[in-house]
């Protein structure tokens, strides 16, 4: 590595027609920062003003102690060494697999090959040195664009939604792949993603993006067992309720009440509430309370096959989702508009202040 | 024609085809065939036949050098008055090249705007010369070079550019690496848009370069002189550049220029 490695610092803002982008982010040497978010969120603009391709309104991109933005002044794209692996690839067509990841290495024409030639060797990837981007599988053309990016010797590495035009074979085998490279690379990683798994599976950090704005940073666990928001638990397949919490006895915003359990002493004040959808019980009769806690009506809104299980949507105070095996479903004789009531334990619900209540 | 079409079409459609192609068999039809390689073999023939090779082979590669450039700049820049410039340089597609002569002997001509310090300073004189007929070829043909390579510089995915320059190459080198070896197809068909065009350029040429044997009398300018005096040569020579055209037309709609021609 020819410059010290060093972290990735962005903070500033960004404006696309109504929009406005407002980050501040640091990503350190080593480090994988996952970034989620829904389509539109502004996850690929933050990759954009990292390589170059955009420009902030107002800010700075610093990368291991070189400014690559402070304000006006801005470090056109080819003079930043950001190794950018973009989510439709863009391999140029004309050029075979060797050329692609040679093109990025600096120095004479049959030196820069036999680089790339040793890339390809280390990722495995020496048999397609010949081909054509149009002769490769999508698995095959992401790992020619990872070598490609990374062949380049870059300060930090930008991916752009990695998987998202694999079929979910080759996801998982590109996966594993970019695991062990990413953990390789010295400098810092951005990866942008909507898929969590792919989050954490990958990332050291994530980091949640909505509307242009941060809701959400913390360790892959820790953002899937407390989602502050409704994006990120819909995501984690979370039932997340807001609400005021007294004395472990929460009011929840959207009506009813919940009572909780708290493993650490809970102040009062705004809360979070969440819930995996397996922990709720359905039962045709209001049951006697025993350990479940929390009792309350609601009536089947839709049911959905999830692989083995059954996941029923409820309205109600609150609304919740709900996984049943199908065997349950058949004994409880379910269907959308049933009247039931719904339990869940004290101890399954996780509570949490919330930061933006 | 399927039999669905209307009378009131298929009159005019077949005229039309009629108006366009009678010409063209006339001419193989009036065609002497017998002493074909005789005429074929003359020394005005040859001289003519060369000359206009060479004008309209160094007119595409001057039209390749300036136009492709110009073309990316009207394609891509975003300056102020680009789309004026776009306007007035496309104007010799539609301008009558016999105006376009008068121009260019405006401007080079020995009390030309241009040429006027060309021949006190350099001792040059372009009217009349070799030099005179690739100006005119470059003339008329380079817009049909510009449009076609504009287009595609338009059209071209800007996502390749961006890949390459997050790989180090700043915008000339991804023009030369990329850009330029993708819009390969657009690029031959322009340029031989452009050759043809230079091939039967007339007007400009008579008026600006005038009709010297050996020097400025290309293939068009003969045809036309020999119809004065002998009408079998000029239809021979026409044949030529009928030959030529169809070869052109042929290539344009191979797959080799991308098929989609």
């Amino acid at each position: 590595m020819s410059a010290a490695v060093g972290g990735l610092r962005l903070a500033g803002s960004c404006r696309r027609g109504s929009f406005e982008l407002a980050l501040e982010v640091e990503v350190a040497p080593g480090e994988v920062l996952g970034v989620l978010g829904p389509n539109g969120a502004g996850k690929s603009t933050l990759l954009r003003a990292v390589a170059g391709l955009e420009e902030l309104a107002a800010g700075e991109v610093a990368v291991g102690g070189e400014t690559w933005q402070r304000d006006r002044e801005v470090r056109p794209a080819h003079e930043r060494r950001a190794g950018v692996v973009f989510q439709d690839y863009r391999l140029f067509p004309h050029l075979s697999v060797l050329d692609n990841v040679g093109f990025g290495i600096a120095g004479r024409r049959a030196a820069a090959r036999q680089h790339a030639a040793a890339w390809l060797e280390r990722l495995g990837l020496a048999p397609l040195a010949g081909r054509r981007p149009a002769q490769l599988s999508g698995g095959q053309a992401q790992r020619v664009a990872l070598a490609r990016a990374l062949a380049r010797d870059p300060q930090v590495l930008l991916l752009d939604e990695p998987m998202a035009a694999l079929d979910a074979g080759a996801r998982l085998d590109v996966r594993g792949f970019l695991g062990t490279h990413l953990a390789d690379f010295a400098g810092p990683t951005v990866l942008v993603t909507h898929d969590p798994l792919e989050a954490m599976v990958l990332a050291d950090r994530m980091l949640v993006v909505e509307q242009g704005r941060l809701v959400q940073v913390g360790t892959p666990h820790e953002v899937a067992a407390r989602p502050v928001s409704a994006y990120v638990a819909r995501l984690m397949g979370l039932n997340l309720w807001r609400g005021h919490h007294d004395a472990g006895r929460v009011a929840l915003a959207g009506g009813g009440s919940l009572v909780v359990a708290p493993e650490a002493p809970l102040p009062p004040g705004a809360v979070l509430v969440s819930a995996r959808p397996s922990s709720i019980g359905l039962h045709r009769q209001r049951p006697d309370l025993g350990s479940a806690r929390n009792v309350w009506p609601g009536r089947v809104a839709t049911m959905e096959r999830l692989g083995e299980r059954v996941r029923l949507q409820l309205t109600g105070s609150p609304e919740a989702l709900v996984d049943l095996t199908a065997a349950a479903v058949a004994e409880l004789r379910l269907a959308p508009g049933e009247q039931v009531w719904l339990s869940v334990k004290a101890t399954e619900l996780t509570a949490y202040p919330d930061a933006a209540g | 024609m399927s039999p669905r079409t209307p009378w009131a079409l298929r009159v005019p459609a077949t005229l039309a085809v009629l108006l366009l192609l009678l010409p063209l068999s006339g001419l193989l039809l009036r065609a002497p065939w017998r002493d074909l390689p005789a005429i074929l073999a003359g020394d005005q023939v040859r001289d003519a036949l060369w000359l206009s090779l060479v004008c309209a082979t160094q007119a595409m590669l001057l039209s390749v050098v300036l136009g492709v450039p110009l073309a990316w700049v009207l394609a891509r820049s975003e300056a102020r008055g680009v789309r004026l410039l776009r306007a007035l340089v496309t104007l010799p597609l539609v301008l009558p090249p016999v105006v376009g002569g008068i121009a260019l002997l405006l401007a080079f001509g020995r009390n030309g705007v241009v040429g006027r310090y060309l021949e006190a300073w350099f001792g040059l004189s372009i009217p009349y010369t070799t030099t005179a007929v690739v100006l005119s070829g470059t003339f008329v043909a380079m817009p049909f070079l510009v449009v076609a390579v504009e287009g595609a510089f338009r059209s071209a995915d800007r996502g390749y550019d961006e890949a390459a320059a997050t790989l180090g190459a700043d915008r000339l080198t991804t023009l030369r690496r990329v850009t330029l070896p993708l819009l390969r197809p657009a690029l031959v068909a322009g340029a031989v848009l452009c050759w043809a065009r230079a091939l039967g350029e007339f007007g400009a040429t008579i008026t600006f370069a005038g009709s010297i044997q050996g020097t400025t009398r290309t293939m068009p300018l003969e045809i036309y002189q020999e119809f004065q005096s002998d009408p079998d040569t000029a239809i021979v020579l026409s044949l030529v550049l009928l030959t030529v055209s169809v070869a052109v037309l042929f290539a344009l709609r191979g797959r080799w220029v991308g098929g989609s021609a």
